[in-house]
């Protein structure tokens, strides 16, 4: 079943100097359960797609939905993760990842009981009470995971949510983030400018063309699923993929 | 090198030094003020210098006990430190409105600017004849001169920091899906509370020169009110132990708001 449906869509952002097509008639669909990456050379639109599915901006033509409902604005149903943690210095790493509930007014006991288990569950459960300044770089955009998660989203779009990080920290949450995400049978649409990062965590990789974006390509990511993304590293068929979507990408220096 | 609780003879070596420089630091203020106080009452008396002009060390200590068992000390104290509170308060409050509302109003932001910017430059002082006419030669006109040189620096600070509010942490909370009050009470005033804090430590200040100025304006009452006074008929010792006066008052409310400033950092996982 179709989660997501972006259709013919098309975005134009106006400023003083001109206007820039950010996209431009681009289709696409996420099935429920898919974990499917998008990538594109920089500045070609992909956060815009985001921001589209989360109903932070509307198209000028084309219609997004999900679940079937034309979005009209945010929805509970979508979760959006940013590439920075933006954790509040002045909440405690609970008070933080209650935040969405407690805009949205479901903060209640149970939901503060499910936000500690998972807290408890990436490792956070001993630093509930501590304040984000107290903590590393990956125990933060793990918070910022949690955060995400409080809500329970239906969807869940990824914004480079490693980038930020170095690059051990990276590859061992990417993992971690992935197990997550895969045992709750999240849909997951990741954006990242990173191909070995899209290749080894998603199951399907969209290749966007320069901006205006429109869908270059579409790879079915085919590495025995399931395993965790660093031993899809090591899958014969990886650089193959690899090499395929830096051709697609055609970066130039 | 003996390791006995822990710490290295080099660290303790180093703790003790910093320790002694603190000291030394601490005995030299002090040494430095009894110094002065010394040598201006012995060159009173000596008549180096003339006490009717500087006053001295002795005669000001007198006319503050004998203000204070008169009563009249507590009655002019109280009144300035009553005004000032009033007017900080009030300067602080309306500026955090104003501050507010331009916040929420990007259009009436981009309106009142050039008259705010007109408002910050001209000297506060040159309204006060206006807020004699216009309230009266009373306590009115002197809290309007408080807010007068309190508020527009204030509105200007907060808004500043309103508008740097990571627009990143606004998208995410906008994603949950809040209102545009949500968005302000959860993350642009809270975001701003370290540039609230130093307001608060401005206006105290500016509420100080305000009320003086108010006193020395218009009030029957209050320090600046004696200052004025003392100087009119040439008592220079009242001149000198109202400053006195002021100095301490207002030495004890900056500490006051200083250690309630470190109190909420610390609340806040800051410090």
């Amino acid at each position: 079943m179709a989660v997501v449906e972006l259709e013919d869509v098309t975005v134009t952002y106006h400023t003083p100097s001109g206007e820039t097509r950010a996209v431009e008639d681009l289709s696409l669909t996420v099935e429920s359960g898919e974990f499917v990456s998008i990538v594109g050379p920089s500045g070609c639109g992909k956060s815009t797609l985001l921001s589209l599915i989360a109903g932070l901006i509307r198209p000028d033509r084309g219609q997004v939905r999900v679940g079937g409902v034309p979005v009209r604005g945010p929805n509970p149903a979508v979760g959006y993760m940013l590439q920075q943690d933006h954790l509040f210095e002045w909440r405690t790493v609970l008070d933080n990842c209650l935040l969405g509930l407690e805009v949205q007014g479901r903060r209640t006991r149970s939901a503060v009981l499910r936000v500690r288990r998972l807290l408890k569950d990436v490792g956070l459960g001993d630093f509930a009470h501590r304040f984000p300044a107290q903590l590393s770089g990956g125990m933060r955009q793990r918070a910022a995971l949690v955060r995400t998660l409080a809500l329970d989203p239906k969807v869940l779009l990824l914004d480079e949510p490693f980038s930020a990080l170095d690059y051990q920290t990276r590859l061992k949450l990417e993992d971690e983030v992935s197990h997550i995400l895969r045992t709750q049978g999240r849909t997951v649409i990741m954006v990242t400018h990173d191909i070995a990062e899209a290749v080894s965590m998603a199951d399907r990789v969209i290749v966007l063309t320069h901006r205006p974006a429109r869908v270059r390509r579409e790879y079915v990511i085919d590495l025995e699923p399931r395993r965790s993304p660093v031993q899809v590293r090591e899958s014969p068929g990886f650089s193959r993929y690899f090499r395929d979507i830096w051709r697609d990408l055609d970066v130039q220096v | 090198m003996s390791r006995s609780d822990g710490v290295s003879e080099a660290h303790r070596r180093y703790l003790a030094q910093r320790r002694r420089r603190q000291l030394a630091i601490f005995a030299t203020q002090v040494l430095l003020a009894a110094v002065l106080l010394v040598l201006w009452e012995a060159g009173a008396r000596e008549r180096w210098v003339n006490p009717f002009i500087v006053s001295q060390p002795t005669r000001i200590w007198e006319q503050i006990v004998r203000m204070a068992a008169a009563g009249e000390l507590w009655v002019h104290l109280g009144a300035t430190v009553w005004r000032t509170m009033a007017g900080f308060g009030l300067a602080t409050g309306l500026g955090l409105l104003v501050a507010s509302l331009l916040w929420w109003s990007p259009f009436w932001a981009r309106v009142v600017d050039p008259y705010l910017v007109v408002l910050n430059s001209v000297p506060k002082i040159s309204l006060g004849p206006l807020f004699i006419v216009w309230l009266g030669t009373n306590v009115r006109a002197v809290l309007a001169m408080a807010v007068a040189i309190a508020v527009v620096v204030t509105i200007v600070m907060l808004y500043t920091a309103f508008r740097e509010t990571d627009p990143n942490k606004i998208l995410l909370l906008r994603s949950f899906g809040a209102t545009r009050w949500q968005v302000f009470t959860k993350v642009v005033l809270p975001g701003a509370v370290p540039t609230l804090l130093a307001a608060v430590k401005v206006n105290i200040g500016l509420a100080w020169v305000g009320t003086i100025m108010g006193e020395f304006l218009v009030s029957g009452a209050g320090l600046g009110y004696l200052i004025i006074y003392g100087g009119q008929v040439f008592n220079l010792t009242l001149v000198m132990s109202s400053i006195v006066l002021l100095l301490i008052a207002s030495t004890i409310v900056y500490l006051l708001v200083d250690w309630t400033e470190k109190y909420i950092a610390r609340q806040r996982g800051r410090a």
